[in-house]
């Protein structure tokens, strides 16, 4: 069970995030002078899937930094061992 | 020139793929030159073969005269079989997910993104996932978000949690739904804990609200498209560094007696598995085959047998469990004559068919042959008794396959068939060793036959009639 309360803790956040961000309101994003030369894809990349990008980055941010500092914490203590995917999924190249 | 382009290829109008003598090139349009030239010159394209993570290619001489939208012509090494991701294990799946945001990942490095993020893009070359698409790579614009990221959650990150969280089985969604699993129906077929997994929360749940929002909004007449806030580059990245981590943590274990039994393989005591393997080892020797169907291969043991002297052997099997086992195995013997195995799903009573527009887009297997050799072991009563097939029809869909067949028939005797038998009429009269050899007969000659000792089986070497 160690994973369920910083998983709870996490969708609460998010849930949280998600509502302040204004899910519930207008989108509210005024057009920008870079959005307005926004380059278009050959396929559409589908507005609401760019739009919820801002959004889900910026929380993102505060999970990678999180997942970070967590797996430096783990690393210390002897508790990181590496899985199997390594070779094929290296953390960085 | 676009009239040559293969039926998948049609979508992007920065190029196209068509096939020349059995060769394939890729054209490349002046609309897409720059990106192809940055991809080139960035140092992008010498890292990713570095890493094996591109199919390598070569610019050449086109074979045809050329219109004017023509930029540069490469011929990419060659993919001994396209295979689909409805046709994959979890881990295949998985590894290819991956590598696409590896892919991202690198190419953001090199001032690249990827335009694209299909499952379709995605090969399985010396047992590994590898992408096969050279101009899915456009010039990174600042602040731009992923355009992919709709086509990644849909073609990765919808199936995996499915499969993992709900059914192995849900994979099947790839088939019915060519772009992937729409967000909303992944997230509503999931179970109630979805909500304890802020990864699935963000990109599924959340995504597929925006897209509801923004689809309804994009239909009101008279209002501006919306325009997306910046996105930073190191937010891009870490949107990515999220992906990752939320697909590695999806996970499938087969589990229950079933598995367990793989191990042990099939129903032979261990000097007549030694017997088998030997004549399935002189037959194929026989042939000298470069490219095999393994039929009903379970977890490969004979397939790695037929790559020692084969270039590639496809190893198709009916149950998750095993094509994941099978893929597990070749994974972690890269290199050795197993990279040639390539395992995949494919219920034979109801193999791929040809899907997409005008049903051009995705072959069926029929159309992704022939193969040199079929190799059909501990198979044959599964079709014929299991699915009622006559004999005759299942011969005739080999010869379709291959023009050559090494085949075992399991007689009534055996205990395998006599418990499919258990509970059901015998309503197979046919159904004999004499009965089997009439029925092949109309598609076949048999050129070698071997009784294995200790039970009743028997192994042929067939050449199909011309």
């Amino acid at each position: 069970m160690p994973r369920l309360h910083p998983q709870l803790y996490a969708t609460a956040m998010w849930i949280a995030l998600a509502i302040v961000s204004g899910l519930g309101g207008e989108p509210g994003v005024a057009p920008t002078a870079e959005a307005n030369e926004v380059h278009l894809a050959y396929l559409d990349p589908g507005s609401g899937s760019f739009m919820v990008q801002a959004l889900i980055a910026a929380l993102a941010g505060i999970g990678v930094a999180g997942r970070r500092y967590w797996t430096q914490i783990k690393t210390w203590l002897g508790l990181q061992n590496r899985s199997a995917d390594d070779e094929f999924d290296p953390d960085d190249d | 020139m676009t009239d040559r382009a293969l039926g998948a290829s049609f979508r992007d109008p920065g190029g196209f793929v068509y096939r020349n003598e059995a060769e394939l090139f890729r054209q490349v349009n002046e609309s897409a030159a720059e990106d192809y030239r940055a991809l080139m010159d960035s140092g992008l394209y010498e890292a990713l073969r570095e890493k094996e993570l591109l199919v390598a290619h070569e610019e050449v001489a086109p074979p045809f005269e050329v219109d004017a939208g023509h930029f540069a012509t490469l011929r990419p090494e060659a993919i001994p079989f396209i295979a689909y991701p409805y046709e994959w294990s979890f881990s295949q799946l998985k590894d290819a997910a991956l590598l696409t945001l590896r892919l991202q990942r690198l190419a953001l490095r090199h001032d690249m993104s990827l335009k694209d993020a299909s499952a379709y893009n995605v090969q399985f070359l010396r047992g590994r996932p590898t992408m096969i698409d050279t101009l899915s790579f456009e010039r990174y614009r600042e602040g731009e978000p992923w355009v992919a990221y709709r086509q990644f959650c849909q073609h990765f990150l919808a199936p995996l949690a499915l499969m993992a969280r709900r059914d192995i089985r849900l994979n099947a969604l790839l088939r019915s739904h060519i772009d992937g699993v729409p967000l909303d129906l992944a997230w509503s077929l999931l179970p109630v804990r979805r909500w304890l997994d802020r990864g699935l929360v963000a990109h599924l749940y959340l995504h597929a609200r925006y897209q509801k929002r923004f689809e309804a909004q994009a239909g009101e007449s008279g209002t501006e498209a919306p325009s997306a806030r910046p996105l930073s580059r190191s937010a891009l990245e870490n949107m990515i560094e999220d992906l990752r981590q939320i697909i590695r943590r999806l996970s499938w274990k087969p589990s229950g007696t079933e598995w367990a039994d793989y191990t042990s393989g099939d129903s032979y005591d261990e000097p007549s598995l030694a017997e088998k393997k030997e004549v399935v080892r002189d037959f194929i020797h026989a042939i000298g085959p470069t490219k095999v169907f393994d039929l009903g291969a379970n977890t490969g043991t004979y397939s790695r047998i037929a790559a020692q002297t084969s270039e590639c052997v496809v190893a198709f099997d009916v149950d998750p469990a095993c094509v994941e086992r099978n893929y597990l195995e070749v994974r972690s013997h890269r290199g050795e004559d197993e990279a040639g195995v390539l395992p995949l799903l494919l219920d034979l009573t109801n193999p791929s068919p040809s899907l997409g527009f005008a049903h051009t887009e995705r072959e069926s297997l029929v159309e992704r042959g022939p193969a040199d050799v079929v190799l059909a072991l501990a198979l044959i009563h599964h079709i014929a008794i299991s699915n009622n097939v006559p004999l005759p029809r299942i011969a005739a869909f080999f010869a379709s396959l291959a023009p050559e067949l090494v085949i075992e028939f399991v007689p009534k005797e055996d205990p395998k068939v006599a418990t499919l038998l258990a509970t059901r009429a015998d309503i197979f009269p046919d159904y004999t060793r004499e009965g089997f050899e009439a029925a092949f007969a109309a598609s076949y000659e048999i050129v070698e036959t071997k009784p294995l000792s200790s039970s009743e089986r028997v192994l042929y070497r067939m050449k199909r009639r011309a």
